[in-house]
């Protein structure tokens, strides 16, 4: 048989809150490509920094996705600081980088979720979801909001948090750890799982280079790619990093990965909040960025490195602001991933690279 | 909370929105929030569907198809914009490629506000909703909330009555024609 | 503590293109975006690249300004993921790109106005697509 067959996927589909579309060319059961239509989302984000300035844009930032919305906030508050030539408080960049670990435990849970309802595991995206409510209680403590808790500002952190909430925060997160461990325990040992998992959308290391893959997706087969490495910001001042790896590059492999994520996430705050130094949060910014000026820079945000590209023409409006968010740079890796898997297997592939369409299409 | 005869099963569907009101409206059904247990349930089908479940604005690509799911549900249904951006657009309203709210496409019920929404609020405009919805299957029905093919005094004797099939079938047609006008 | 270092921005000639990005394929590079920023009388393109070893804080940058009229060749042969940048260029700024290994042909995005973010080429997208039938509405309302 070789008659080939289109199935169109999406854009409403039971696995993904989000809408996208795919249309997949198979051969009875096998997928041959797959081609991704977006535009469902698509909303214009980067033309309104000529009409907010750059202050006003932070909240722009923070609603391109409501999942990624701190890594957001944060990269695009480290540009413009870099653009401008703004320095922050140590203070407020140990902030930055534990709400950033926290936003990401709480991505990766809910990720997780949502991996498990894929493969029909009800009880398990449950108890995903009961756990990160309690990151999310964290959040809403200290700042007020949920999902989308504007902390991050140019110039700083916009509220100081007390070292007794800090330390009540990592009360909660070890408290959740046991329980955490018990779910991934699950995941990792279960056999419905890993029969589910193990073998499923395999990318070989040399594949995920070529693609340019990024995030847990690339770390899963392999490829050394973590911008945390650089040790921007309290990054630097961790006694240790090493990102996860996985040399198996399957489904099972980014579930694993994303799972230590998790539990190196917590380690991580734990040792911030010991280390944090006091003082101030904010520092003045004054002025506006200079005509010409341009920066660039990155962030390891959940998914995988984001990218921000800002140019200054002399006023308050950013001449151009560029977001490039890592599932864009993953689509090739998906395609990739897509090819020759079965028609079954296609929802947990696509769940696998954690897709956040409104950040591709911003 | 309005006395609701039946549970209400929803469908979500995500204009472009930013993800915010669509993880707080699955965060709604998980434990902490749990509106499974007013018999709320997340289904896919537009067809087994009561409540239309909306976050996001829309555009040119996603209006027919917002339109798509509300034609193929079956009366009576309700319409809960979730969110600033369902409910007028919110911060994007100024973006070249957003329309508005849903409710320049379909009729919307119950607005809930917030950005992103909060769960808490999401399940009081879902209790809303259900409200809502008993009304208009009152109306729908012109008796009681009572399942249909039960005689009104019929005392719980399968009794299916070939006018009240025929009776249901005109007024669900007007009341969409009706819908249309005023959403509100 | 350590901040994000102001990076280099190299300018490049449209001719230069797939000579760089195979120079950075064989040196390891990975390939980080392709962006467009719209000019007086054309567009600039940004091609980011960053260096295989960590640590490092060299992302690189490769400025090619395109005037308006002229077309680039693709680099999706070195890195297919640049496809989604190329469709994205092309179909939000008019840029025109030759050989991209998956080309929509303009139905990436599916905007509601044509080329969105360079005004000029925005002017030309209406005027060949959406005039006549807003001339229409307009009349009928003034009916």
């Amino acid at each position: 048989m070789s008659e080939r067959t289109v199935v169109p996927f999406g854009p409403q589909h039971p696995v993904l809150p989000e809408p996208v579309h795919l249309d997949l060319v198979l051969e009875d059961e096998k997928v041959i490509t797959a081609i991704p239509r977006i535009g469902f989302v698509h909303r214009g984000l980067e033309k309104l920094v000529t009409k907010r300035d750059y202050t006003q844009f932070v909240f722009i930032t923070e609603r391109i996705c409501g999942i990624c919305s701190f890594g957001h906030s944060l990269g695009y508050v480290q540009n413009v600081e870099q653009l401008m030539g703004i320095e922050t408080t140590d203070r407020a960049e140990y902030l930055r980088t534990i709400f950033h670990e926290l936003s990401r435990i709480h991505s990766h849970l809910l990720w997780l979720g949502l991996m498990a309802d894929s493969f029909g595991f009800e009880a398990l995206f449950m108890h995903c979801w009961r756990l990160r409510e309690d990151v999310l209680d964290i959040f809403e403590q200290c700042t007020g909001g949920r999902v989308i808790f504007s902390a991050c500002d140019v110039g700083g952190f916009k509220n100081d948090v007390e070292d007794s909430v800090l330390k009540g925060m990592c009360e909660t997160l070890d408290r959740i750890r046991d329980e955490y461990n018990s779910i991934a325990k699950t995941f990792l040992t279960d056999s419905s799982v890993r029969t589910r998992l193990s073998g499923v959308g395999y990318l070989t290391r040399e594949q995920a280079a070529e693609c340019s893959m990024v995030g847990p997706f690339g770390r899963a087969s392999g490829l050394l790619v973590d911008d945390r490495l650089k040790g921007i910001g309290a990054y630097g001042d961790l006694a240790a990093f090493e990102p996860i790896l996985s040399e198996d590059g399957d489904c099972y492999a980014r579930c694993y990965v994303r799972i230590n994520e998790v539990l190196q996430s917590m380690d991580i705050i734990a040792e911030l909040v010991d280390k944090i130094p006091a003082g101030d949060v904010m520092v003045d910014v004054k002025g506006a960025p200079e005509d010409g000026a341009k920066a660039m820079s990155t962030v390891e945000q959940p998914r995988g490195q984001a990218f921000y590209y800002s140019e200054g023409n002399g006023t308050k409006f950013l001449e151009r602001m560029r977001i490039r968010t890592p599932t864009s740079q993953n689509l090739a890796g998906l395609v990739a991933a897509l090819g020759g898997c079965d028609l079954a297997d296609v929802p947990i592939i696509i769940l696998t690279i954690d897709p956040c369409i409104s950040c591709t299409e911003r | 909370m309005p006395h609701a005869s039946k549970s209400p099963w929803i469908i979500h569907y995500d204009g472009s929105s930013c993800n915010g009101c669509d993880i707080e409206v699955l965060a709604a059904l998980t434990p902490l929030y749990d509106a499974e247990r007013f018999g709320v349930i997340n289904t896919g089908n537009p067809k087994h569907a009561d409540i239309f479940v909306v976050t996001g604005s829309v555009n040119d690509q996603n209006e027919s198809v917002v339109r798509q799911i509300y034609d193929q549900m079956l009366e009576p249904k309700v319409v809960v914009a979730c969110g600033a951006c369902a409910c007028g657009g919110g911060v994007y309203h100024t973006c070249y490629n957003v329309n508005g709210g849903i409710d320049t496409v379909i009729p919307v019920d119950v607005y809930v506000p917030g950005c992103a929404i909060r769960p808490e609020a999401l399940i009081d405009g879902i209790v809303t909703a259900i409200g809502i919805l008993d009304e208009k299957s009152k109306e729908l029905n012109g008796i009681s909330t009572k399942p249909r093919g039960y005689a009104d005094a019929g005392e719980g004797v399968y009794a299916p009555q070939a006018d009240v099939a025929d009776k249901t079938e005109e007024p669900a047609e007007a009341k969409a024609a009706a819908q249309g006008g005023d959403g509100r | 503590m350590k901040r994000h270092e102001q990076p280099t921005f190299e300018t490049a000639g449209i001719e230069e293109i797939l000579a760089f990005t195979a120079a950075y394929k064989e040196a390891g590079y990975r390939f980080v975006q392709i962006c467009a920023i719209t000019r007086e009388t054309g567009c600039d393109v940004l091609y980011a690249f960053a260096a295989p070893e960590y640590p490092y804080d060299g992302l690189e940058g490769k400025m090619v300004f395109v005037p308006d009229g002229m077309s680039i060749p693709s680099i999706t042969e070195f890195y297919p993921a640049a496809f989604v940048f190329e469709n994205e260029a092309h179909d939000l700024f008019g840029i025109d790109i030759e050989g991209i290994s998956i080309d929509f042909e303009g139905n990436f995005y599916q905007v509601a106005v044509a080329y969105p973010m360079n005004p000029r080429a925005a002017v030309e997208g209406e005027v060949d697509a959406e005039a006549p039938e807003g001339a229409e509405g307009e009349e009928a309302a003034d009916e």
